[in-house]
């Protein structure tokens, strides 16, 4: 679900640079799975590509792989036009979110 | 680059990214190598930057309000020749990357490349650019 030498690399273990960093990714991550989903509902795929792409990059920097690998199957989709399974692709991304949350909140005070 | 250039201290960065987590991993990621002059979230912000700034290398994201890395690394190479840059590609097929290439930008670095690897990879960009002379505004 995330690869914690991402983080380690990135902050050198400091626990306030984690946690904020942290703190900046799930908040974002959030609303762009909430973006998504809206999204999906009103079959706008020029809408999930864009946001799909900036959460692939995000997530792949701070190593939460489920939600870059979950975040690029639903960019795919979008990019295609072919919004047809994106729903399930959705629902693999709100798990991923969840799995990550439940991973990575603990290291911030801010979402738990 | 000529002698006279070379200014003490760490080489001057700009970060050029519209998500605010990816300025954040970075500009955590180059702290210490690298003196931030500033970040900015699309490409007018880049180049006024740049401009005001000259920093020795500019990180600019490929999906950038405003017309994007391309157009940020085109007003770059004119305003502030000496700043190297590179590019931050989330797809590594991108033909945006090429595009950027052939606009003056050194390299292209994917998202998720760990510390040792870009701050090796900036360095080296600020040697090439420099050891090539400033870039020339077409």
């Amino acid at each position: 679900v995330v690869d914690p030498s991402y983080l380690q690399d990135i902050t050198d273990g400091d626990p306030t640079l984690t946690a904020t960093l942290v703190d900046l990714f799930l908040g974002q991550a959030g609303g762009q799975v909430h973006e998504l989903a809206r999204g999906v509902a009103a079959g706008d795929a020029a809408s999930v590509a864009s946001v799909a792409h900036t959460l692939k990059g995000s997530a792949s920097a701070v190593g939460a792989q489920r939600i870059a690998a979950a975040a690029s199957r639903l960019g795919d989709a979008g990019h295609s036009g072919d919004l047809s399974g994106a729903t399930r692709l959705q629902s693999e991304l709100e798990l991923a979110l969840r799995a990550t949350r439940s991973i990575l909140a603990p290291r911030s005070p801010e979402v738990a | 680059m000529t002698q006279s250039d070379v200014r003490p201290g760490p080489p001057r960065l700009l970060i050029a990214d519209d998500d605010p987590v990816m300025c954040s991993v970075l500009g955590t990621q180059l702290r210490t190598e690298f003196h931030l002059i500033g970040e900015a979230r699309d490409a007018d912000g880049a180049i006024a930057l740049a401009v005001e700034h000259q920093p020795d290398v500019a990180l600019l994201d490929v999906e950038m309000p405003g017309g994007g890395g391309l157009r940020a690394a085109q007003g770059i190479r004119e305003g502030s020749p000496r700043t190297a840059m590179v590019v931050l590609s989330g797809d590594e097929t991108d033909d945006m990357v090429l595009r950027l290439l052939e606009a003056g930008v050194i390299t292209y670095v994917r998202k998720g490349t760990s510390k040792a690897e870009l701050t090796e990879l900036l360095h080296a960009s600020i040697r090439a650019h420099g050891a090539t002379g400033a870039a020339t505004p077409p």
